[in-house]
């Protein structure tokens, strides 16, 4: 038993680490998952478990790679993985039944971690297992002796939990959380502050979800541009985003904004946020800026809902300050860049003509789009992808559109953020991937900021909608992301699947993880009455008290002590065989007293034999009877009591 | 692992003749690791079965000859003061060995009695505040005469609980007892071949602690001890002690009987060997026929 339980919390814990594994560092991972296995080795072959001196320079070498390789800043992160070794070592140390008990609450824990980094369908559903798996083992090591019986038990344990849970989930107000730990984890999301062309490359394998926009009456129509960013200087290989506090906006016209949606976005540690052209959100974690982008509060790594207002954006004129801040460049650098600049613009009257000068140039001169560029280094790297490579993706064009307009004097600026979004089957939402990243150039001609994206000229058929959806980029596209469902997209039956995934994901970030305070108090107002605020204490007390109650009168009825199935046909044999006083006289044990009556009725010995070797199997060596054996069993027990009777 | 047993078994037949249940026992106790207490008559061969435990066991071996003037230092070993090296050093007494026989052990005064005890007990050894961890596996056997022997010191219920199991050997068969007389019978210093090793055994050990115990046999064992409990004959029933040590023992014994389940029999035969020593009736009762009362009345839950 104590064995089963061991290898299944092994299991666990290597499920727990592939879950946590993008965000554990990897020579912790691996030292942890060898750890696992070696528990896992030393279930399965019975071997001892390792002295205590040997698990406490284990303990003390893990603790220094901890330090080692986790940052001290990323407390939450250092909290998670202490708790993960610290479970993991006394699994390995925990030998018998008590111990792993103690392991055992220990993973309750451990496997709620994992709520802290991924919080999807998928992800529920594998912790979902994990629990299962555990209540097995915890039900093996309370002595039910078959891993079948221990499942049953498990399952259904976890069934009466569930409903209970939903029933707090809806009724327990839900209240701020009494402490918080301090912010942020690693970043991981496909945009970046510095635009580098080079960089970008890596989003394009990513098909991470980022947030899903759901149109409330019309649905804007394609292209989407997601802003998200403003990269407004050019240090001389990459546009940054302009650092220092970020200007409010106070007076916000509110009807002006014609297109509303509510972006529902998944986990992410930055702060800014997404928007359709010039946007705006009442939501109060949101700060809405100058520029028409949004921003959050507070960067912590949870998902997050926020109702989106948006329009175009409108004319502006540029102040004389912000005319220089817009045009400024270094002075030296990429010199063939500037001269390819001042030529184009030499033959064009003002900035739009420029620019439709720039799309003939990239059209013309055989620019291509592509997800594996050549990478350049070195200085003037935009006068090598002019002059030498020509390949590239959004990055490229958008720093090097954005350089030469500057260079003429035209203010210019980098927008980056999404293009397109996934339509569902045709529901009403988009579902935007890190795939979908993208950067452009915003330009002023001198009454409002165009758009200015090099993209459209070289592949026309990106602005169509997500990347996913462009033919022509697929196989190269597909080659470039991980082994994931979309890369399987080919095979309609596959693709349906897919599609009916999201769907139900979809379903689940919106009614389950979306489910806050303020949808409760809807709920719950619904059901009870506008008057409802005032008695919430009052509710949070009856909920507390029905579950209580419930989980009371469910465990004084596993009281009841019920005789075994055995034991009640062996009582009804003896109950006969003592009428007619065939039994033993003396206190004989059940076995004794079947051989007794085997030995003196000699007519019942062949039923003797059989009905205690049953006996034995259900009882004592506690193998359950299969039912054809019950069967078996009664059959024997009934034609003994004819015999006897 | 079976097969290991039953050699264990047939060698040590070997060397005390037409005692079967009584050697069972004996194994039973050191799979349980638990201590033996040996209760007979000078001269009914306690010494030679512990001699032939130790030997087919392939253990360490110390006997310690217990008299009224043997003081603790004698068993634990003292600090003496080294002239050369200017301090004070450790002799480790006969206690530290894997197998130690306390021979007559209520021959010895209390306080020498219960320094044994104490080490038997904690498994290991304090001397001028030092703690010596005693070697494992660590197994005792002691023998003691009968009480009402003159020259002996009684020991007191709280130290007899501290023995896992109490066994007299009794006279032998008249046929065995007739091959001792003929000098046929096993040579008391014959070499006896190390039949398991120190690790087989501790693997057994483990081994019995996985032996499956099903819930009727448990509440079998409750009712044993709490008849003890509600009973006027009896002044000092059974402690908790005592029913994990039941448990345990019959668990060994199913091992021994070759299955991984325990059965109201298994508890049956070791409850004499495990509760007649814990149990202290009233005069008029002996403990064994307690004992006997006890299984008698008891029924066994199906």
């Amino acid at each position: 038993m104590t064995n089963f339980a061991s290898s299944a919390l092994s299991f666990i814990y290597i499920g727990i680490l592939m879950l946590l594994a993008s965000e554990l560092p990897t020579m912790l991972l691996s030292l942890l998952l060898l750890l696992c296995l070696w528990n896992l080795l030393m279930a399965s072959k019975g071997l001892t478990r390792p002295a205590t001196l040997i698990t406490n320079i284990l303990a003390a070498a893990l603790l220094a790679v901890l330090f080692i390789t986790v940052d001290l800043k990323q407390s939450v992160l250092l909290f998670v993985t202490m708790l993960l070794q610290a479970s993991i070592l006394k699994l390995l140390q925990a030998g018998n039944a008590k111990q792993q008990q103690t392991v055992i609450v220990l993973t309750f824990f451990s496997i709620s971690t994992v709520f802290l980094y991924q919080q999807s369908l998928y992800s529920t559903l594998l912790v979902g297992l994990f629990f299962i798996t555990l209540t097995i083992a915890l039900a093996s090591l309370n002595g039910l002796p078959t891993t079948r019986l221990a499942t049953r038990k498990s399952i259904y344990s976890l069934s009466i939990a569930v409903p209970l849970a939903a029933l707090m989930l809806v009724f327990v107000p839900k209240m701020p959380a009494f402490w918080q730990l301090p912010g942020a984890n690693s970043a991981k999301t496909g945009l970046n502050e510095r635009i580098d062309p080079f960089d970008i490359a890596s989003l394009a394998k990513s098909d991470e979800l980022v947030f899903r926009a759901e149109f409330n009456d019309t649905q804007a129509a394609p292209p989407y541009y997601w802003r998200a960013m403003l990269h407004t200087s050019f240090d001389g290989k990459a546009w940054v985003k302009e650092q220092g506090p970020a200007q409010v906006r106070q007076d916000i016209d509110w009807p002006a904004y014609s297109g509303s949606a509510q972006i529902y976005l998944e986990k992410s540690a930055n702060r800014w946020l997404y928007t359709l052209g010039d946007g705006v959100s009442r939501a109060s974690e949101v700060r809405n800026l100058y520029d028409g982008l949004l921003q959050r509060k507070d960067p912590s790594a949870s998902s997050f809902k926020y109702p989106l207002r948006y329009r175009p954006q409108l004319p502006a004129t540029l102040s004389r300050y912000e005319y220089q801040f817009y045009t400024q460049l270094p002075q030296q650098g990429n010199p063939h860049a500037r001269r390819l600049a001042k030529r184009l613009g030499a033959s064009s009257k003002d900035a739009e003509a420029f620019a439709s000068e720039l799309y003939g140039y990239y059209r013309n001169q055989g620019f291509t789009y592509t997800l594996t560029p050549t990478p350049i280094t070195g200085s003037d790297t935009l006068d090598i992808f002019l002059t030498q490579t020509q390949r590239g993706f959004c990055g490229h064009y958008a720093s090097v559109s954005a350089f030469m307009m500057r260079s003429v004097g035209i203010p210019a600026r980098v927008v980056s953020g999404y293009l397109g979004g996934e339509n569902v089957g045709g529901s009403n939402y988009l579902s935007v991937y890190q795939y979908d990243a993208h950067a452009w150039v915003e330009y002023h001609d001198g009454a409002r900021w165009q758009r200015f994206d090099a993209t459209s000229v070289v592949a026309p058929e990106r602005l169509n909608g997500s990347l996913s959806q462009v033919d022509q980029l697929q196989q190269e596209f597909r080659a470039n992301l991980e082994l994931g469902l979309l890369q399987l997209s080919n095979f309609e039956s596959l693709n349906w699947l897919r599609i009916q995934l999201e769907k139900i994901d979809y379903t689940w970030t919106k009614w389950v993880l979306g489910f806050n305070q303020e949808k409760q108090n809807n709920l719950l107002k619904g059901l009870l009455g506008s008057q409802f605020a005032q008695y919430s204490m009052a509710l949070v007390v009856i909920v507390i008290a029905l579950v209580l109650f419930i989980v009371l009168m469910l465990s004084s009825r596993q009281r009841k002590v019920r005789l075994s199935f055995g034991a009640t046909q062996l009582a009804k044999l003896f109950n006969a065989a003592d009428a007619s006083a065939l039994l033993s006289p003396q206190q004989l044990t059940p076995v004794a007293q079947l051989a007794y009556l085997a030995t003196h009725t000699p007519k019942l010995k062949a039923q003797m034999e059989q009905i205690s070797r049953l006996y034995v199997q259900a009882t004592y060596e506690q193998k359950p009877l299969t039912n054809k054996q019950r069967l078996e069993l009664k059959k024997l027990v009934n034609q003994s009591i004819k015999i006897i009777g | 692992m079976q097969e290991k047993l039953k050699q264990l078994t047939l060698g040590l037949a070997d060397v005390i003749y037409g005692k079967e249940q009584q050697i069972k026992l004996a194994l039973c106790a050191m799979l349980s690791r638990g201590h033996l207490l040996l209760e007979d008559l000078p001269g009914m061969g306690k010494t030679t079965l512990s001699h032939g435990l130790a030997q087919t066991l392939g253990m360490s071996y110390q006997r310690i000859q217990f008299t009224s003037d043997l003081l603790p230092a004698d068993i634990l070993g003292a600090s003496i003061f080294n002239t050369k090296e200017q301090k004070f050093t450790f002799h480790k007494g006969p206690i530290f060995s894997q197998i130690v026989l306390a021979d007559e052990i209520n021959r010895a005064g209390p306080k020498t009695q219960s320094a044994l005890l104490e080490a038997m007990e904690e498994g290991c050894v304090s001397i001028d505040s030092e703690r010596y961890t005693l070697p494992a596996p660590f197994f005792v056997i002691a023998t003691q005469n009968p009480q009402h022997q003159s020259g002996t010191f009684p020991l007191p219920e709280s130290q007899l609980d501290r023995f896992f199991m109490r066994i007299s050997l009794g006279f032998p068969p008249a046929d065995a007892e007739k091959l001792l007389i003929k000098g046929l019978g096993p040579q008391r210093h014959k070499i006896i071949e190390p039949i398991i090793t120190c690790d087989e055994l501790q693997h057994m050990q483990n081994q019995v602690d996985t032996v499956n115990i099903a819930n009727t046999v448990v509440d079998y064992i409750l009712a044993l001890v709490t008849l003890t409990r509600h009973d006027r004959d009896i002044t000092h029933p059974l402690s908790p002690r005592a029913s994990i040590a039941l448990a345990q023992g019959a668990k060994a014994w199913a091992f021994l009987e070759g299955r991984d389940y325990v059965m109201p029999e298994d508890v049956q035969a070791v409850f004499a060997s495990i509760c007649e020593h814990r149990v202290n009736p009233h005069d008029n009762y002996s403990q064994a026929s307690v004992c006997e009362d006890i299984l008698r009345r008891v029924k066994v839950p199906l």
